[in-house]
Parts: structure tokens; C-alpha cells; sequence
């Protein structure tokens, strides 16, 4: 056998929290784009 | 910490055999081992392409390279040392130990561990591939940018940096869902009454690395996705031209680029946790504190990250907040380091090559982080800025902070992982050449920094030849030093000395209650840690 066994329980909260953190990841992802340019220009021309 | 571990396990080594037990594999060790092995292979890759550097600077004036390969060696030595050595080996330490050290049967989710490995051998097939596509016709140009990828000039260079683009987005990947799979494993997967606060500190330090990981690999995914558009769909977040700016992806790169460095330190420094109270037979002075350091650092980390573009002329408010939170940094490291010497302090200390490198690790990490407060001071750092100074102080870091900790890690787990004890006198003589060896290769390389001698350039002024001959001398005898550590390691995987369970005599934590090597299976009944 390849895994040995785990509870249904645990089965079901590890995936939720990896789902969780998965999202998290995603919406840091799609973060940097809009709002890292914007917070940052933003701030280099208000230092301007 | 004393346990009422139950430490029956069932007779079955139930396993496949042949290459689909590594290719299909969902166990933590075999997946461990496998990230191991890769990080070897990229280690001695990355290794040779160093050589190559150091041999063209033997004598100033051109020897065998020319600038735009030298650049592209340089470019490429980088990206796998930190992307396909240093964090895979830190990921395969992590995968063997920390389901023994929490008293978990293996990792929460063993296929995305079998993913998050086996996209690491096609990302580093990308980077060779972006490494070897200019030589072929209509290969275009090679990548001379450097591991930090600017615009304009990434933006210039032919199709290899897609090839380097899309590494950097499967090690993204990787790095992302192995990072999901430890915290998920250490918030879900610990034994009965194994508390996170009496976990060992090489878990916490996973802990905190992997938070980081998630936190700042996407920024970068973003930061080089959004340079593929600029290459190949005609928009302009780095073209002035266009209304870009370039000093945004700077911004992008370095918000993930400082906190990488922590990502290749911490587990360094939780593995050290481990060592060095092993050898000193003593627990570790300060947990809660080293823990709390752990934390400090990576949240500090994470916002300091302009102090490597103190030249871009941003405002005096600006470069002053990135300096004074550069300069807070070495509060936490430096109480780390002090709880390791005071776990040290009146300890029954013997030297074998784990504390070895432990040791030589708080020396030589705090003299990198001394000339990192050196660079932190802006006005210093305008001086310094580009030279072979930055060059010898980020070797510094990396090469003690984070290799020689997970040197130590390696010998200290070699018998726990293999079931035999390692050749000691040769793996000293390893040691002691390559501690030696590097220190000649790199502290001269302040001298030269200090003196002018720009980075990232393939030739010099004669006035600095006699400290780059040493420095390549030496460095050939730092990189063949290697070798003797690739004979230890195989020796001991074929034979020696049996280990016994506990390994080392101070050793304490839940892995050394298991045999050497562990059954393939391990803690199917979970300990109960009191």
C-alpha cells in the first residue's frame, strides 16, 4: 500500500485547509498585478 | 521530552519496486530522498557553472568565455543554486523529518507531494533548456541579466528568458503546494499532545518558511507573468515608453527576493536548533524565543525589501524606513544566534562534523550579517552598491546561513535516514577543506569590492589580480571539495557502521525513537507525547 491510513476526519480537514491556502496563494497571485503596481506608483510619485 | 510512544509498527514494507516506487510515490521519505538526489544534481550543476566563473577570473583579460556566455553562466549559477539546490534540499529535509518529528504517519497530502516533486525536474529541464536554446540557430541572444531578470533589458533578450520564465513559474508551483502541504501537515497532522509549542524548532522554522513561501512566490509568479506580456502582448507594466515603469518589477522582485533569502535561511537555523543542543547535551537555551525570532524575522523580511535598490532614488523618507527596518533585522537573528551560543555555554560539547558545521555556521553567518548592516547604511551601500563587496557578503549569508546548515542537518539525519554512521574522519577532512577553502575564496573578495572591482563582469583591472587569483584558486579547491562529500555520502548509503536508533548520544525528539532507517511505514500508531 502506498499511504498508510488516515482518518476520514483528518482526510476532509487537510483538504479543506489546503484548499484554503491554495485560494490564499491564487488571490496573492492575481494581487500583484493591479494592486502592487498601484499601491507602489502610488507611493514613488507621491516620493516624487 | 519525554513520549508513551508506541512504537509497534506493522511488518508490512508494502512497497512498489523499481522506478514506479519513486515515480508514483506518495511516501515522505522516498519523496524526501528524491528531493535530495535533485538537489545534489543541481547542486554539482550550479557547482561546475561557479567553476567556470572563477576559472575565467583566474587571470584578468579574457580566457575561454565570452561576456554574453559569462553573463548567462552567472545568470544561471544563481537560479539553480537558490531555485534548484538550496530550497529542494531544504524541502527534502523537511519531507523526511517532519512527519517523524510530529508523530505523523506521513505527509497530509501525499499525491500533491508526489506533484510538487515532479515538477521540479521539468522546471529545471526549462532553466537548462534557457541556458542551451541560444547556441542553437534562431536561438536568439543569452540571458545576461542576472538572476534578478530587469527591463528593459529581460525584455530585450531572446526566447531563452521564456524558457527562464516559465522555470520560475513551475518552481513557483512547486514551491507553493509543498509549502501548502507542511503547514497543512503540521496544523493537522500532529501526534496526541504534540503541542506547536512542543514541536521541535526545525518544524516552527518550516512552519514560518512556508507562510513566507505562499506569501511571496505568487508576487514574483505576477512580477514575471506580467514581463511575458510586456515580451510577447504588447502591454507595458516595465515600458516607460508605454507609461511602464521598471523599477516596478524591481519593487515585485525584491518583495519576493529579500524574503527568499529568509526562505533559505530558516531552515537552516531550525535545523541548527536541532544540532547544536544534540552536541551540547543541554536543551535549547530560549525556544519560545528563538520561535518568536523566527517570527519577527519573517514579518521584518517582508517588508524591508528596497534596501537593495537604495540607488533608484527613491525619496530620503523612503530609503531611511528600509534602512532602519534592514538594520532592526539583526535584533532577531542576533538573539537566535546568542540563544544557540548560550545552548553552547557550559554544554558537555563534543565536535563531530554536525556541530562542526553548526559552528561555523553562527561564526561565518554573523560576519555575512555584519557586512549586511554594512550595506544596510545607505550612504555605505552607495559605495558598495554593485562591487565584489555585495558579491562576498551575500556568499556569506548563503554559503554558511543556509549550505553549511544544511550540511549539518545532512550529517546529523545521514544515520537516522541511511541506517549507517557516516566515515566521521574523512567527513571532518571535509570540513576543514571546505570551511578553509571557502573563507579564501570569498573574504578577499571584500578587498576587491572595497577597491572598485564592479560585479558581474567578465574582466578587470590588472590591479586586482593577485586577491581574484587567490579567490579562483581557492574556489576550484572549495568546488573539488565537494566530491569527497558526494564519496561520504555514497559510502554511507552502501554500508558502515550500524546506527542505532538514537544516532547521537544528546539527541532528543520523536524521530530517534524509530529504528535507523525507519520502516517504510512509520508511526501508523501515533505516538502520545507527554
Amino acid at each position: 500500500m502506498a499511504t498508510p491510513p488516515v482518518d476520514d476526519a483528518t482526510r476532509r480537514r487537510n483538504r479543506r485547509t489546503a484548499l484554503l491556502l491554495g485560494a490564499f496563494a491564487i488571490v496573492v497571485f492575481f494581487s500583484s498585478v493591479p494592486f502592487w503596481k498601484n499601491l507602489i506608483q502610488t507611493a514613488l510619485n507621491a516620493a516624487r | 521530552m519525554s513520549t508513551t510512544a508506541d512504537t509497534l509498527h506493522s511488518e508490512h514494507e508494502h512497497h512498489p519496486y523499481g522506478w514506479r516506487r519513486w515515480l508514483y510515490s506518495t511516501n515522505h521519505k522516498d519523496i524526501g530522498t528524491l528531493y535530495l538526489l535533485f538537489a545534489l544534481t543541481m547542486f554539482f550543476l550550479g557547482g561546475l557553472s561557479a567553476m567556470a566563473i572563477r576559472a575565467e577570473l583566474l587571470f584578468p583579460g579574457l580566457q575561454f568565455l565570452d561576456p554574453d556566455l559569462y553573463n548567462n553562466i552567472l545568470t544561471n549559477h544563481a537560479l539553480i543554486m537558490i531555485f534548484g539546490a538550496v530550497m529542494p534540499a531544504g524541502a527534502g529535509i523537511a519531507n523526511w523529518m517532519i512527519p517523524l518529528m510530529i508523530g505523523a504517519p506521513d505527509m497530509a497530502l501525499p499525491r500533491l507531494n508526489n506533484l510538487s516533486f515532479w515538477i521540479l525536474p521539468a522546471a529545471a529541464m526549462m532553466l537548462i533548456l534557457s541556458f542551451i536554446v541560444p547556441f542553437f540557430p534562431g536561438g536568439g541572444t543569452q540571458i545576461n541579466t542576472g538572476w534578478t531578470l530587469y527591463p528593459p533589458l529581460s525584455v530585450q533578450v531572446g526566447m531563452s528568458m521564456d524558457f527562464l520564465i516559465f522555470a520560475i513559474h513551475l518552481l513557483g508551483i512547486s514551491s507553493v503546494l509543498a509549502s501548502i502541504n507542511i503547514i497543512v501537515t503540521i496544523l493537522n497532522m500532529r501526534a496526541p499532545g504534540m503541542t506547536l509549542f512542543k514541536m521541535p524548532v526545525f518544524c516552527w522554522a518550516w512552519f514560518v518558511t512556508a507562510f513566507l513561501l505562499i506569501l511571496v512566490v505568487p508576487i514574483i509568479a505576477g512580477g514575471v507573468t506580467m514581463l511575458l506580456f510586456d515580451r510577447h502582448f504588447g502591454t507595458s507594466f516595465f515600458n516607460a515608453a508605454g507609461g511602464g515603469d521598471p523599477v516596478l518589477f524591481q519593487h515585485l522582485f525584491w518583495f519576493f527576493g529579500h524574503p527568499e533569502v529568509y526562505i533559505l535561511i530558516l531552515p537552516a537555523i531550525g535545523a541548527l536548533a536541532q544540532v547544536i543542543p544534540a552536541f551540547s547535551r543541554k536543551p535549547l537555551f530560549g525556544y519560545h524565543s528563538t520561535v518568536g525570532a523566527m517570527l519577527v524575522i519573517a514579518t521584518l523580511g517582508m517588508v524591508v525589501w528596497a534596501h537593495h535598490q537604495y540607488t533608484i532614488g527613491m525619496s530620503f523618507a523612503a530609503v531611511n524606513y528600509f534602512m532602519i527596518g534592514t538594520i532592526l533585522i539583526s535584533i532577531p537573528v542576533g538573539l537566535i544566534l546568542f540563544n544557540f551560543i548560550a545552548t553552547m555555554w557550559r554544554g558537555a560539547m563534543t565536535f563531530e562534523t554536525p556541530m562542526l558545521f553548526a559552528t561555523a555556521m553562527v561564526l561565518l553567518f554573523s560576519f555575512g550579517g555584519l557586512t549586511g548592516v554594512m550595506l544596510a547604511v545607505i550612504p555605505a551601500d552607495i559605495q558598495y552598491h554593485d562591487s565584489m563587496f555585495v558579491v562576498a557578503h551575500f556568499h556569506y549569508v548563503l554559503i554558511p546561513g543556509a549550505i553549511y546548515g544544511l550540511f549539518a542537518a545532512v550529517f546529523y539525519w545521514l544515520p537516522k535516514w541511511t541506517g549507517h554512521m557516516y566515515d566521521e574522519r574523512l567527513a571532518k577532512i571535509f570540513f576543514w577543506v571546505n570551511m578553509i577553502s571557502f573563507n579564501l575564496t570569498f573574504f578577499v573578495q571584500h578587498f576587491l569590492g572595497l577597491a572598485g572591482m564592479p560585479r558581474r563582469i567578465i574582466d578587470y583591472n590588472v590591479i586586482f589580480a593577485e586577491f581574484n587569483f587567490i579567490s579562483s584558486v581557492a574556489g576550484l579547491i572549495y568546488g573539488l571539495s565537494h566530491l569527497l562529500f558526494l564519496y561520504i555520502v555514497i559510502k554511507c548509503i552502501r554500508g558502515g557502521k550500524k546506527a542505532d536508533n538514537k544516532a547521537w548520544e544528546g539527541a532528543t525528539g520523536l524521530e530517534w525513537e524509530l529504528p535507523s532507517p525507519p520502516p517504510f511505514h512509520s508511526w501508523e500508531t501515533a505516538p502520545r507525547v507527554k
